[in-house]
């Protein structure tokens, strides 16, 4: 099968450059013109480098509401997020040593809470429940005297569940805690501003919409710069935060992105929404279909995540190997097998988490590559579940129950 | 889109899987290991013919495309063998003509006790 004929549903783990980006880059990067260092201020070039950064950066910080001054650019959200939980925490000295997160962050955040937890600081992880979204009352109640920061996801990127950053963010702002917000699968996608959501710290980046890999950013905002301490050193570019030789065709690619996305943002929503809904029905047509993705309000249109019982998710995913791309759960490597940790936070067992698949959406996904996809899927579940051997638990011969998490 | 990289000859085979059970297969005995809460399950099933030849050997599994690939390949290599042949499943050998990785070799280990398991069901008129 030609590779033209493979549906692409893996946009939540990255998405294709759109054309109108990679021709932005392409020409910051053939202008010889534009080659010099933005640093690099003596000379016409540099400055004219320069320009092109900052005018990107102003682009960026008017989508989320933020000052130019406030956006510092990193190498994407993975880096943002580490700069954000450890520059803050190591910065706020008496302040305290309790940070504030929830089970389901992506790892970029947990494992530098880990980090942070080797270092002498305690970490509240906040349990977001069946509906994967965490309760503003949950976070009020577990801050204390000695917090000082809060990290929550926008969007989670196995589910879809989105969190109500404004209201987390208020409860944050009476506490006085700075906020964090991881927004790598909301950015571009959702509203964001930054100061009437009361974020302090927004990591975002440019290759979950349609933008190159490797450029992100960190929303720095003017409370939380006061806090923040830098990882790496040397040269001081982006005030000292993120020192290193700035890529004016990498900054140019994730404003261009985010501006494209923002304008087709409703769009988008309304159109993959109704796709989304689509495809979670033509699935249902395959017994033993769970939802893990909030199919309400709550639910990303980018996302939907369904476990099909009965299956075992290595052998699905291998199955439809070369018809389309999604993303499962973890492989077993061995005897010991274990699901996603989101899809068991959300009260899923180990064998459900294996066996299901996240669907994610982008500008090419359409009707008629969703059914093809949700037709393989179901021909795939089938096959595998008839030359499988009944099961021996009832609750998994039982296993034709659908529902959805919300 | 797997984690795990599989040679050609499992994706040959996975994409067959020719000597799958069919629903409602008939067999003269079977054999399982393994359970599917735990991730991972084998049933072997054999036909014999007069002469206690395994005529017909049929597989349900459950699991990673590295036991699939493996218990088809060997319910392939079990026709035509004495039944006690049911009993002298290697299952090394089955992951080295595959070319599995070396972490798989548990799961094919299932196949080796479902051997087992069906020559023990098998009655004695089949030529033990």
């Amino acid at each position: 099968m030609s590779d033209e004929a493979v549906v692409y549903l893996d946009h939540a783990a990255t998405t294709p450059v759109a054309p109108e980006v990679c021709e932005a880059m392409l020409a910051v990067l053939g202008d010889p013109g534009l080659a010099a260092n933005p640093s690099s201020g003596d000379h016409a070039p540099g400055r004219r480098a320069a320009a092109l950064v900052e005018q990107a950066r102003a682009e960026i910080a008017a989508l989320i509401g933020a000052q130019a001054s406030e956006i510092v650019f990193t190498s994407g959200a993975t880096e943002s997020d580490n700069l954000a939980l450890l520059g803050v925490a190591r910065g706020s000295g008496w302040r305290g040593r309790h940070i504030v997160s929830s089970r389901t962050e992506h790892r970029a955040v947990l494992d530098a809470l880990a980090h942070l937890e080797r270092e002498g600081f305690e970490v509240t992880l906040l349990d977001p429940g069946a509906a994967g979204h965490v309760a503003p009352q949950a976070l009020a109640a577990a801050l204390r005297d000695d917090t000082v920061l809060v990290s929550l996801m926008h969007v989670n990127n196995e589910t879809g569940a989105i969190n109500d950053i404004g209201a987390l963010g208020a409860v944050c702002r009476e506490a006085g805690v700075p906020f964090h917000v991881d927004a790598a699968q909301g950015i571009g996608k959702f509203p964001i501003d930054v100061v009437a959501q009361g974020i302090d710290l927004l990591s975002l980046n440019a290759h979950k919409v349609h933008g190159p890999k490797g450029i992100g950013a960190l929303y720095v905002s003017e409370r939380a710069r006061r806090r923040i301490e830098p990882l790496v050193f040397g040269g001081g570019q982006e005030q000292g935060l993120r020192p290193g030789t700035l890529a004016p065709h990498q900054i140019v690619g994730l404003a261009r992105a985010l501006t494209l996305a923002e304008s087709r943002r409703e769009s988008e929503t309304a159109r993959l929404r109704a796709l989304r809904a689509a495809l979670w029905e033509a699935l249902q047509g395959c017994e033993g279909v769970l939802c893990n993705s909030p199919l309400d309000g709550h639910g990303s249109p980018w996302i939907l995540n369904v476990c099909f019982e009965g299956v075992e998710g290595e052998s699905l995913r291998y199955a439809l190997d070369g018809l389309m791309v999604v993303s499962g759960g973890s492989a077993c490597n061995s005897m010991h097998q274990e699901g996603s940790y989101v899809l068991r936070s959300l009260g899923r067992s180990d064998q459900q988490a294996m066996s299901s698949l996240r669907f994610s959406f982008g500008l090419a996904t359409d009707a008629a590559g969703l059914a093809r996809a949700a037709a393989e899927v179901i021909i795939a579940v089938r096959w595998l579940r008839a030359i499988a051997p009944a099961p021996q638990s009832a609750s998994l011969r039982a296993s034709s129950s659908a529902g959805a998490v919300n | 889109m797997s984690r795990v990289e599989y040679s050609q000859l499992v994706r040959e085979r996975f994409n067959r899987l020719a000597h799958a059970a069919q629903p409602g297969e008939a067999a003269d005995a079977s054999g399982s290991a393994g359970r599917v809460e735990r991730g991972a399950a084998v049933e072997l099933l054999v036909c014999c013919d007069g002469r206690g030849l395994l005529a017909r050997v049929r597989f349900r599994a459950y699991g990673c495309p590295a036991l699939l690939a493996a218990a088809d390949l060997a319910a392939e290599r079990l026709e035509g063998q004495p039944s006690v042949a049911l009993g002298r499943i290697d299952p090394r050998a089955l992951a080295s003509a595959l070319e599995l990785p070396a972490g798989k070799l548990g799961r094919v280990l299932l196949i080796e006790d479902a051997g087992q398991a069906c020559l023990a069901a098998l009655p004695q008129s089949h030529g033990i």
